[in-house]
């Protein structure tokens, strides 16, 4: 089934183009800082440091450098 | 009212309907209603819209880490953020490291004394040393000075008097280059006593549907080098103090992400993660040895350390993690949901779940308590030891890293606005760490010993952001 | 939570919108917002025979004992009759007997048209401010309906502002006025439908104060040999304004203003935009 990934995908991408019935203008939540992806990047960037010395993985929200030694 | 030349009849009519309607005023009495409802004007300071243009803030923070008889560090930083009125963004960021404390060698617990031999030079040379903390003993054996710490029977090795420093600088910059297409790039560097690192990254960002969907490209290289002060030892050479075969080794990174940020509805913001990464070059930890333990059955040995080796990893290494994040709003109270699962061809596999619930309190704070879950698989040529009888396998390493395990963060953040400009915030985690699965054995007498070296820590973090 | 009422008033869907508020308050402010809309439909209202309006319109000479409302609201329609040249009247009404605009080619006969010219001109009306009394001749009629829904916008937004400080949206049938921005301080987002496709969408702007209105030909025009007659009468000469744009949108600090420099720019024709430059309206034209 070669195409069966495609498929699939398509059908992911499709569902979510669908799947918003948010007006442009209905973007008062979002628009809050409690709701932003960066409230506060130094807790990020802290957890990210801490996490990529400790254990194995890395990556996940952002690129998977590490920038030190530590692993 | 006479015009002159079509102008100035705006003005005029301005007047005129607020003349009009002030005219026509409703006295109170002609609305059938007494109620006043009022509008409560302490809105969560955190419900309210970030300004996103024309912004310029500074954050100084500190961030203390320690781990339960082992490595502690303070790391304080600055950053500074500017984003002008066309929405064009800088970031730069600082920040000092300072690490102290000990660290597991790699080898693993006996019941003997251990010895383990920093650097052995001819009697009489100046030695310069890292480490000094007293628990290295320096000695003068076959016309060598001799610099070495010991182990207790028991304990799991530890390398004391590690002492490191490292300045790390990271920049950005970000612009809109067509009407829903952006790039940001950015460059780090970090240099520490004997490592160094280079990178730069680049992504396009690209928003669709109104800006409901936002998918994002980007690359990033980073090229680092070790360079130990006693050099770079080959792979399972022994630990005898002697002066490593390299001066430096390099090791290039290489890093592919593909993102995706969808508004669900009004109150659900999804992001999915697509990383690619590719690491090239010298990758074992120029310190770490691995215990070569007699594994003859039945004598009396069985079990004694008989060498300590350098640790061996493989030079190449493909890893593959997929992201998924989503932040949904309840009235002001925000969850934040999120997993990942990891691959690498180093036969480790993880898996991360993590949860945040922001809540409000009162007009300017918010509590955040926060909880993650993960676990990994152990590396394919990870090992507690190597055993004397047999052949040396191509890659070792006993790295706690790379073990198998799990781990579980409970946090607490928080932050204040203290004025509508000034915000200070905090953050306090635990992280707990165990063995996964099988627990390591070891041979012979050191059978009773736990070889496992993970351990716990504890962070907190203490900040100040400026918004001017 | 943003909460909203809807009615029919005036021949248009209104829609009130509050922020902050639960559904129950909000149902006693809608009641309150369809009750003055209602209020001032029937009081200005050329269909009901009851209404003072009609009253004056059937007046043929004898004197009509006025309101305060109504005598200021012609006072004000005296101000920009002549401020506009004339070219505001609201005793043009009486054209609509021989222009239909359905979109088909039926041009009225130029007799025709001309023969209401006698009847147009707002210094017809007789107002004796002092005694509140108002009459027309036979034949002369007054009509508010360029006025009527930007006054009850105006007028509902003050009323609803007295029984509550939550912030407050009022749209009667695409003329809009806020209170303020909402209650994070961000600012009501509106889209604008386009001209040629009812229900389309073609972008959104953002309000935070003030009114914004919309004058446009989307349902009534003619078309004969390719010429688009839009429903924008001149009262000087009967005839539709030449090159009148398609639709104004026009932001003022109320929607009466609002209302007033749009009507006024279509009046303008082809110097629209000129008109717009020249009195630093904030204003977009549709062609």
């Amino acid at each position: 089934m070669p195409y069966l990934k495609w498929f699939i995908a398509t059908l992911i991408v499709a569902q979510l183009m669908a799947c918003t019935t948010v007006k442009p203008w209905e973007r008062d939540v979002l628009a809050r800082r409690s709701m932003s992806l960066e409230k506060n990047p130094m807790f990020l960037s802290m957890d990210d440091h801490v996490y990529f010395s400790k254990e194995a993985a890395a990556g996940g929200r952002t690129f998977d450098g590490g920038g030190c030694g530590c692993n | 009212m006479q015009l002159k030349d079509n102008k100035g009849m705006m003005e005029a009519v301005v007047l005129l309907t607020a003349n009009l309607l002030n005219s026509t005023a409703v006295l109170a009495q002609d609305i059938n209603s007494a109620k006043i409802y009022d509008v409560e004007d302490d809105v969560n300071f955190y419900d309210e819209a970030a300004p996103s243009e024309d912004v310029l803030s500074v954050d100084v923070a500190v961030v203390n880490y320690e781990e339960k008889g082992r490595v502690k560090a303070v790391e304080p930083m600055v950053a500074v953020k500017y984003v002008n009125s066309e929405g064009t963004a800088f970031t730069a960021k600082y920040t000092y490291d300072t690490l102290t404390g000990a660290t597991p060698n790699g080898a693993a617990p006996s019941e003997r004394l251990q010895n383990f031999i920093v650097s052995s030079v001819p009697a009489g040379s100046t030695v310069t040393s890292t480490s000094a903390s007293g628990r290295t003993i320096t000695r003068t054996i076959n016309g060598n000075d001799i610099v070495a710490y010991e182990t207790q029977p028991g304990e799991l090795p530890l390398a004391y008097g590690f002492k490191d420093e490292r300045h790390s600088l990271d920049l950005g910059f970000s612009t809109d280059i067509l009407e829903n297409t952006r790039i940001a790039l950015g460059t780090t560097i970090s240099r520490e006593t004997d490592y160094s690192t280079n990178g730069v990254r680049a992504s396009v960002i690209q928003s669709l549907n109104n800006e409901l969907t936002t998918l994002s490209l980007g690359v990033s290289l980073e090229s680092n080098t070790s360079k130990p002060e006693n050099g770079i030892p080959a792979a399972f050479s022994r630990m005898d103090g002697s002066q490593g075969a390299f001066e430096s080794l390099n090791k290039d990174v290489t890093s592919v992400n593909v993102g995706l940020t969808q508004v669900m509805s009004r109150d659900w913001l999804l992001s999915v993660n697509y990383n690619y990464g590719n690491v090239s070059g010298y990758q074992s930890d120029p310190y770490r040895i691995v215990s070569l333990l007699h594994s003859w059955e039945g004598f009396e040995w069985t079990g004694y350390p008989m060498e300590y080796l350098f640790e061996n990893r493989p030079e190449e290494r493909v890893r593959h993690s997929v992201y998924l994040g989503n932040k949904i709003a309840f009235d002001s109270y925000v969850l934040d949901i999120s997993g990942r699962y990891y691959t690498d061809d180093w036969g480790i596999d993880s898996q991360t779940l993590e949860a945040s619930l922001h809540i409000p309190v009162w007009k300017s704070i918010y509590i955040e308590p926060l909880a993650r879950i993960y676990h990994q698989s152990a590396a394919d040529f990870f090992t507690y030891y190597l055993p004397a009888s047999e052949e040396l396998p191509e890659y070792a390493s006993a790295d706690s890293r790379l073990d198998s395990f799990d781990a579980v963060t409970l946090g607490l953040r928080t932050g204040m606005a203290v004025t509508d400009q000034l915000e200070a915030y905090m953050m306090a985690e635990y992280y707990h760490q165990q063995k996964s699965g099988e627990k390591g054995v070891l041979p012979g007498i050191s059978a009773s010993y736990d070889p496992y070296a993970g351990t716990d820590a504890a962070v907190a973090m203490i900040g100040l952001r400026y918004t001017f | 939570m943003l909460q909203s009422f809807c009615f029919k008033a005036m021949n248009s869907p209104c829609e009130i919108h509050v922020d902050g508020i639960d559904v129950n308050d909000m149902e006693s402010l809608g009641r309150i917002a369809e009750r003055e809309a209602h209020r001032i439909e029937s009081t200005y209202s050329r269909y009901r025979k009851d209404s003072i309006l009609s009253q004056v319109n059937a007046s043929h000479g004898s004197p009509v004992l006025v309101d305060s409302e109504m005598l200021a609201l012609l006072a004000y329609a005296q101000q920009c009759y002549q401020l506009s040249d004339g070219l505001f009247d609201i005793t043009s009404g009486v054209l609509r007997r021989v222009w239909q605009f359905d979109g088909s080619d039926n041009l009225p006969a130029e007799a025709d048209v001309a023969s209401c010219l006698p009847f147009i001109g707002f210094e017809l009306i007789d107002i004796d401010f002092e005694k509140a009394l108002v009459s027309v001749p036979q034949g002369v009629e007054i009509d508010f309906g360029g006025i009527g829904k930007e006054y009850a916008d105006d007028r509902t937004l003050k009323i609803l502002q007295q029984v509550t400080n939550h912030p407050i949206l009022v749209n009667f049938g695409g003329d809009l006025a806020v209170s303020g921005p909402r209650i994070d301080g961000s600012a009501w987002r509106v889209a604008i439908d386009d001209v040629n496709e009812a229900g389309g969408a073609c972008g959104a702007l953002e309000l935070a104060h003030g009114a914004i209105t919309t004058s446009g030909d989307a349902a009534r025009f003619l078309i004969k040999n390719g010429v688009r007659y839009s429903h924008i009468l001149n009262p000087k000469t009967g005839w539709p304004i030449a090159s009148a744009p398609r639709s104004v949108t026009v932001a003022a600090p109320n929607c009466m203003s609002a209302g007033m420099m749009s009507t006024m720019a279509m009046l303008m024709g082809e110097s629209a935009e000129k008109f717009i430059q020249n009195e630093e309206l904030q204003a977009w034209v549709s062609r």
